[in-house]
């Protein structure tokens, strides 16, 4: 074999022709055009590899001028009315900072109940209309008050009118009783529509009794159109909020606290009452009937799926029970309700989606998303970072509970939401996903969505200084900033956008 | 002075060119490209000339070492010869159409196609060229005893015909 094949080998192979004898020792001149396209290919892809590393900040850069030409413009900084809280918490206030310029443009008095610091605990305000329950003891006896609703034009920032409810004589209460609340304890809500005015006022030792009225705000009477009274059981203080559920129908919500310490409230019970204010439904916090002690969001959100259904996110706020999503029918009835386990934090805050998905953002971060057409749950998701290698060096995103008002608002369409989280990210709620991350200013105690969705505000607090920031809701990069704001307001009430000024 | 430099230099060139059929057919059937052959011989006759060989002796597979070293230079880009050969048929370069066309002509052109390039190379030198195992071994850089497993691992694959590849 061996030999065959040496002879197979030297046979073949001799056959090979061979280049001329001439050029067996010269020079090849194509060897340098091979090294040069050796070069050319290896500087192809050393500017691929470049090009790459560099078309992200390039793309950035690019972005960033963008968007300073649009905020030179004016295309991103809108007219607005920020409306703040501040005050302490017997004696509250509402601010108004008309933005882009930042000058605060007027502060109504409250001595009442603005809000607490609790999350979401801020006064309800819907429609064009607000309505400041006012109890004033100037030049009165002590222990009197004269007690009325003040009437603010949000979209001009000017109060318009009072609506006198009378003189009252506070409770006496011993001076540690609730000493984060207002002593004369009182909410209001207006509808939508501007048409009907809810106010409920908690009477009686410990405001135990809750006095509810309804008012034709069109009229301007200061005659109720229907009144209520709720007299509650149960230990602690109460402290009532209300919330409307479409124009017929209103949601008192009832806090029990500890006598002497507002900060960790007990329970809370829920009542449905119809346009007459007879009560519908009730779910007192003792009965167990609202899951999580009925600490339930004041935001409400309609139930695509149902006619004049409701939507409610319930959560322990000390994560001492589970959770749930739960499904109101028209006259308030659980129709259905869909667990939040507690291991997945305290929910935040919901949206509902135009698919009728609710996602819920919970502290942790979590988006559970839950089908509202089956109230089956969907997923739950951990909201992860979809960041750059080296952006994986800042610490992952992390829920941060605001001092006052909203932790997180969401974007109009539901699919994105805005967490105050060291200090602010952007959540695509469809794939729980940190999108943005702001950067530049200090920790966000309030956030809140202009009405048409393209202007952010946060209420940035910096040590003791207090400004409004105004973000890009698609980037949030920062386009502008406020001076420094007075009487150290907490939290952002509601954005308005202004009449446009008459001829 | 000079004129030693160019006796050298003379002397080298008549030897590169007695030597220069051989290689040259050995280099077409180990690289399979005879292009890449002229360029790796013309080389390692620049080579010779800056810095001649230690001797005369064997310098069939100096020249033979020096080639395929170039080889893989010209190449750019490519493994080192063994770790090249690790992966075997996958790091194959392709066949210019030359190249093939040749190698169609020749009874040998489909076994060499079996091999790899380490295994063409060592069958070439040894049965081409006429080294000797301990020759090869230390024109390629390796152990004589993976010379001898190579050779024996590429005359089965060509006893096989072809119905084994790896």
């Amino acid at each position: 074999m061996s030999s065959d094949l040496r002879d197979l080998i030297r046979t073949d192979l001799d056959r090979i022709p061979l280049p001329p004898d001439t050029e067996w020792i010269q020079p090849r001149d194509h060897r340098r055009g091979r090294a040069l396209r050796a070069a050319a290919l290896a500087l192809v892809v050393i500017l691929v590899v470049v090009a790459s590393l560099g078309a992200g900040q390039a793309l950035r850069a690019v972005r960033d001028w963008v968007e300073s030409q649009r905020v030179a413009t004016g295309i991103v900084a809108g007219n607005d009315y920020i409306y703040l809280a501040d005050g302490d918490p017997s004696s509250q206030y509402v601010q108004v900072v008309a933005m882009p310029g930042g000058q605060s443009s007027g502060r109504f008095v409250g001595q009442t109940y603005v809000g607490s610091v609790q999350e979401g605990g801020l006064v309800s305000v819907s429609g064009d209309v607000a309505y400041l329950p006012v109890a004033s003891s100037g030049g009165l006896p002590p222990d009197t008050y004269n007690t009325y609703l003040e009437r603010i034009d949000l979209r001009r920032g000017v109060p318009t009118g009072r609506l006198g409810l009378g003189f009252a004589t506070a409770p006496r209460l011993e001076p540690s009783e609730l000493p984060g609340t207002a002593v004369f304890a009182a909410a209001t809500a207006t509808s939508s529509d501007g048409t009907t005015l809810w106010l409920v006022r908690d009477t009686g030792e410990h405001g135990l009794i809750a006095s509810v009225d309804r008012f034709d705000a069109q009229v301007a009477s200061t005659t109720p159109v229907a009144h209520a009274a709720i007299t509650s059981a149960g230990p602690g203080a109460i402290r009532s909020r209300i919330v409307p559920l479409g124009p017929d129908r209103v949601a008192v919500i009832r806090e029990h606290y500890p006598v002497t310490y507002q900060g960790a409230r007990l329970g809370v019970d829920w009542y449905i009452l119809d346009d007459q204010l007879q009560t519908i439904a009730t779910y007192p916090f003792e009965a167990h009937r609202m899951p999580a002690g009925g600490f339930c969001s004041a935001d409400v959100r309609p139930d695509p799926t149902a006619a004049d259904g409701w939507i409610l996110l319930c959560s322990d706020p000390f994560l001492f029970q589970d959770g749930a999503v739960v499904f109101l029918s028209r006259d308030g009835l659980i129709v259905a309700q869909t667990p939040l386990s507690r291991e997945l934090g305290f929910a935040l805050g919901m949206t509902v989606t135009p698919d009728r998905t609710v996602n819920v953002l919970t502290s942790r971060p979590v988006v559970a998303r839950v089908d509202a057409r089956t109230h089956g749950r969907i997923d739950a998701r951990p909201v992860t970072e979809l960041r750059s290698l080296l952006d994986r060096l800042l610490p992952p995103a992390a829920a941060a509970k605001g001092p006052g008002g909203r932790s997180v608002v969401f974007s109009l369409d539901g699919r994105y939401a805005y967490l105050i989280a060291d200090p602010l990210v952007k959540i695509d709620l469809s794939t729980a996903k940190v999108v943005a991350r702001a950067s530049g200013i200090a920790a966000v105690g309030g956030l809140a969505l202009s009405e048409d969705g393209e202007r952010l505000y946060a209420l940035v607090i910096d040590g003791q200084t207090r400004t409004i920031a105004l973000l890009d809701p698609r980037s949030l990069r920062l386009a502008a900033q406020t001076a420094p704001l007075a009487n150290d307001p907490y939290g952002i009430v509601v954005v308005r956008t202004p009449l446009p000024l008459g001829p | 002075m000079t004129s030693d430099h160019e006796e050298r230099a003379t002397a080298w060139e008549e030897t590169f060119r007695r030597f220069y059929p051989s290689l040259y057919r050995a280099l077409v059937a180990v690289l399979l490209d005879g292009e890449l052959a002229r360029d790796a011989l013309q080389e390692a006759f620049v080579e010779g000339l800056r810095r001649p060989p230690p001797s005369d002796h064997a310098l069939a597979g100096w020249l033979f070492r020096v080639a395929l070293r170039r080889a893989r230079h010209i190449r750019g880009f490519r493994l080192p010869l063994r770790l090249d050969e690790l992966v075997g048929s996958l790091r194959e370069p392709e066949i210019p159409a030359e190249t093939e066309t040749l190698l169609d002509r020749l009874a040998l052109g489909e076994l060499l196609r079996l091999l790899t390039r380490r295994q063409r190379a060592v069958v070439v030198a040894h049965y081409y060229l006429g080294l000797t195992q301990q020759e090869i071994a230390d024109a390629l850089g390796v152990r004589r005893g993976t010379v001898g497993a190579t050779l024996s691992q590429a005359l089965s694959h060509m006893r096989r015909g072809g119905s084994h590849v790896f």
